[in-house]
């Protein structure tokens, strides 16, 4: 058996990793996309586009990492409701932040591949765009881990 | 771990040596021509150029279409295909001397064309033909001469045909206006209708109404029946010829090879039309610029020696304000990193090249995310065999295997560090903290981190972080002392790059478990003197409102600091999610799990053979989804993380002249490596001549 403190923050915990699992799918379908069909008229850029393609799947890296931290320090048998619900709180800003970022980094990574379909030479420079709005992600886990 | 130096050739020769002259220079694979500049007076040479790219377009289409029939045909007939693929090695001579089978070139294509034309001829009959036979399907049963339907002087007759369910319909439709004649027993019949001239056109609107349409053939002498017969056989006689013109063509399917060479060697001509067209010439001389990396001089000169009688030669110094192409230089090892350096962008050739230090950092990490002696194993010997099968030639698939081959000792040495071999402890020691709670009470996972439970290895991994932003630091400072900057080297490399030994240390100090609080207060000192000093010299350059907002920038760049130390958290998720599906597949597989006895040791055939089954196929599959992850989200770290510190990139790699074939793979000899005395400096005006 186990409290319900216990599934409070077992609900939280699968959250933050089904959240950012979902930001990150919806940035990586995007941008997965949008390479198809850059590659469909020119293959050579694979490698060029292909850092751009995965940039999104971070978020999804980041929830797991935080309910990996946050299930540590779980116990079934004797976590009271608001000990559940802190735990739930903790994990929040990793998982709403992962699921924003990984969208709208998936759209930014998009775009930039357009960008780079029409001139090669700017994809090192273009990572940089999309990879700001990771920075908001890791503030993110950072607060989750924190948080514990 | 340096970018050749580039020397410029400058070349005068007349004009009837210019194609020798050019091919010596393909020859030695250290040239790659500049263009020149329009100017005034140039008498450029009136090559045929465009009959020329003609003639390769027409080549390379006859070589596709070639191609594509005899392999789609040797399918079809379960023939053996001569496979010729792209890239196979020719010599030297054998290229050079394609030129001079032209005329048998030439005739293969002809053939190849008159081939195709027939083909399309008899397709493009056999679509018209299949359309007939379909539009005279339902008059396969009428034994009267389509013409014989003709009109009378007071009756008007249509033949046609129209939809089997519209009939009764249109039959109570017309009533007494016109007799229906029905030939057929498909979903559409041939209907004749006899009309009075009175309501000929009364009975067309109910006709048209029940999608009648009108027999096309009706001046066709034929009957239906003979007809049918006829574009049957039209039919297979057309399907006949398109066979046995495929197999024309497979017939030719063993000159692909010499198809391919040819197609190259035109390339080749094509491109050194192109080349002389950039020339400065008069109407008997030609001026040519080339890139010569430093050490080849020689080479170069002793080439031309060789096909010009009258050239003057001099090798001069590449100008300030002129951007060479980038050739690396670099060891066996780091040669095979070079290629991740390029996928982000080519080092300019006045810059650092960063391949060696990234080429560490870059197995390091691929090490620690697959972090796995049997893993680490695995990779090794596939890579190491992948590399020793394409040893003979360079080519992206024989980098990448170096690469992982690499990092697969890196990840053995880590496994070692874990005790983890395919997931499984089997070292009576350990190294390194447990990276989860299997069951084990006594395991170690979370340090203390400012009271937070953490855990250890994502500790860890930020401590790599850290040292790789330290390492992106000092080669910012030597990127500026190379240029002769040796207090920006100091204020934007060498400070920063204390300021991350302070953060390192101030990390570690953190750790309760390390009992080294003084860290804290030393990596902190050090962390906020240094940003001190990086926030006040940040505006150096700038007027007063200037220094405000520079070192207002410094101060904030400490956020994006944090913020790129904490992207290597992603080292600890990657290598934790590749670890927990090893232990899986082996506890299930092997030793068991959650209590469970493992299936190979269970006594039972059928699941030790299912075992056996999930440990190879569960690994197999592991390590190739670890690989993958680990290959982009180290690539990313490189690039975003560690290139963002220091790195400007943009440069054009050395592209010797005449070396891009499609088809064929020659072999150069490897440049040779620059003397040292000579590598020194970039001395202005100095330059070498030589009057062949």
């Amino acid at each position: 058996m186990f409290t319900a403190g216990y599934a409070v923050a077992m609900a939280g915990i699968a959250l933050c990793v089904i959240l950012c699992g979902i930001g990150s799918s919806i940035g990586l379908f995007k941008t997965g996309s949008a390479a198809a069909g850059v590659l469909g008229e020119d293959p050579k850029k694979f490698g060029k586009v292909l850092v751009l393609v995965l940039l999104p799947a971070t978020q999804g890296i980041y929830g797991f990492i935080v309910a990996i931290i946050a299930s540590g320090g779980l116990n079934a048998q004797t976590m009271n409701v608001w000990e559940g619900l802190s735990v739930f709180a903790q994990v929040m800003p990793m998982a709403l932040s992962g699921l924003v970022s990984g969208f709208f980094q998936g759209k930014a990574a998009a775009n930039c591949i357009y960008a780079v379909g029409k001139q090669e030479s700017l994809g090192g420079k273009l990572i940089i765009y999309p990879a700001m709005i990771e920075f908001y992600a890791i503030l993110g886990m950072l607060i989750s881990i924190m948080l514990g | 771990m340096a970018i050749a130096v580039m020397r410029k050739l400058r070349l005068a020769a007349i004009s009837s040596d210019r194609d020798s002259i050019l091919n010596a220079l393909q020859k030695t694979g250290a040239v790659e021509i500049k263009p020149l500049s329009d100017k005034e007076n140039t008498h450029r040479p009136q090559a045929d150029t465009d009959a020329l790219f003609s003639c390769l377009e027409r080549a390379e289409r006859a070589l596709g279409e070639l191609e594509a029939t005899s392999r789609r045909f040797a399918k079809e007939a379960k023939l053996e295909y001569p496979l010729c693929k792209d890239g196979f090695e020719i010599s030297y001579d054998e290229f050079m001397s394609a030129k001079e089978k032209r005329g048998e070139a030439e005739e293969l294509i002809e053939k190849i064309e008159a081939l195709l034309e027939e083909r399309k001829e008899a397709q493009a009959e056999l679509v018209k033909v299949r359309r007939d036979a379909l539009a005279a399907k339902p008059y396969a049963e009428i034994d009267e001469p389509f013409i014989e339907f003709g009109n009378t002087k007071h009756v008007k007759i249509q033949l046609g045909a129209m939809p089997k369910n519209k009939l009764a319909e249109t039959e109570t439709a017309l009533g007494d206006m016109a007799a229906l004649s029905v030939s057929g027993a498909g979903d559409t019949v041939a209907v004749a209708v006899a009309a009075h001239t009175s309501v000929a056109e009364q009975a067309e609107e109910i006709l048209r109404g029940a999608l009648f349409s009108v027999c096309p053939f009706r001046k066709e002498t034929r009957t239906g029946r003979e007809l049918n017969c006829a574009l049957l056989e039209r039919e297979n006689q057309l399907n006949e010829k398109i066979k046995t013109g495929e197999q024309a063509e497979y017939g030719l399917a063993a000159q692909i090879r010499a198809l391919k060479v040819y197609c190259d060697s035109l390339a080749f001509e094509c491109e050194k039309a192109a080349e002389s067209g950039k020339m400065l010439a008069t109407e008997r001389t030609f001026l040519l610029e080339a890139y010569v990396p430093e050490g080849s001089e020689e080479l170069v000169e002793n080439a031309l020696k060789e096909v010009a009688d009258s050239a003057y030669v001099s090798f001069l110094d590449v100008e300030k304000d002129e951007t060479p192409p980038t050739l690396m230089r670099n060891n066996g090892v780091v040669k095979n990193f070079e290629a991740i350096t390029n996928l982000y962008s080519p080092p300019n050739a006045r810059e650092f090249d960063p391949s060696t230090v990234m080429a560490f950092f870059y197995s390091l990490f691929l090490g620690f995310i697959m972090a796995d002696m049997g893993y680490g194993l695995l990779m090794a010997l596939g890579g190491g065999i992948l590399w020793y099968r394409g040893r003979t030639r360079d080519g992206g698939l024989k980098r990448l295997a170096a690469v992982f081959c690499i990092g697969g000792a890196f990840a053995f040495v880590w496994g070692i560090l874990f005790n983890s071999l395919f997931g499984i402890s089997v070292l009576p020691f350990k190294i390194m903290p447990d990276l989860l709670q299997m069951g084990d009470t006594e395991a170690k996972v979370n340090w203390s981190f400012l009271g937070i439970p953490i855990p250890a290895l994502l500790v860890i991994a930020l401590e790599l972080g850290v040292f790789q932003l330290f390492a992106g630091y000092v080669c910012r400072a030597i990127q500026a002392w190379r240029r002769g900057k040796i207090p920006d080297g100091i204020l934007d490399g060498v400070v920063w790059a204390l300021f991350s030994v302070g953060v390192g240390l101030a990390l570690a100090g953190f750790v309760e478990e390390f009992h080294a609080k003084i860290l804290v207060y030393v990596g902190g000192g050090t962390a906020g003197v240094t940003l001190l000093v990086a926030m006040l010299t940040a505006g150096r350059k700038e007027k007063l409102l200037g220094k405000f907002t520079k070192g207002f920038g410094a101060a904030y760049g400490v956020i994006n600091y944090a913020s790129d130390i904490l992207s290597y958290a992603r080292l600890y998720g990657l290598m934790l999610s590749g670890a927990v599906i090893a232990q899986i597949v082996s506890g299930y597989a092997l030793t068991g799990w959650n209590g469970s006895t493992g299936m190979i040791v269970s006594g039972n055939a059928g699941l030790v053979v299912l075992g056996i089954v999930l440990l190879i196929a569960g690994h197999v599959l592991n390590l190739a989804l670890s690989l993958l992850g680990a290959y982009i989200h180290d690539a990313r770290l490189q690039y975003v993380e560690f290139y963002g510190k220091f790195y400007e990139g943009e440069g054009a790699l050395f592209t010797p002249f005449g070396s891009r074939h499609s088809h064929v793979w020659v072999p150069v000899a490897p440049l040779p490596q620059a003397k040292k005395a000579k590598k020194i400096k970039i001395k202005e005006n100095s330059r070498a001549s030589v009057k062949i």
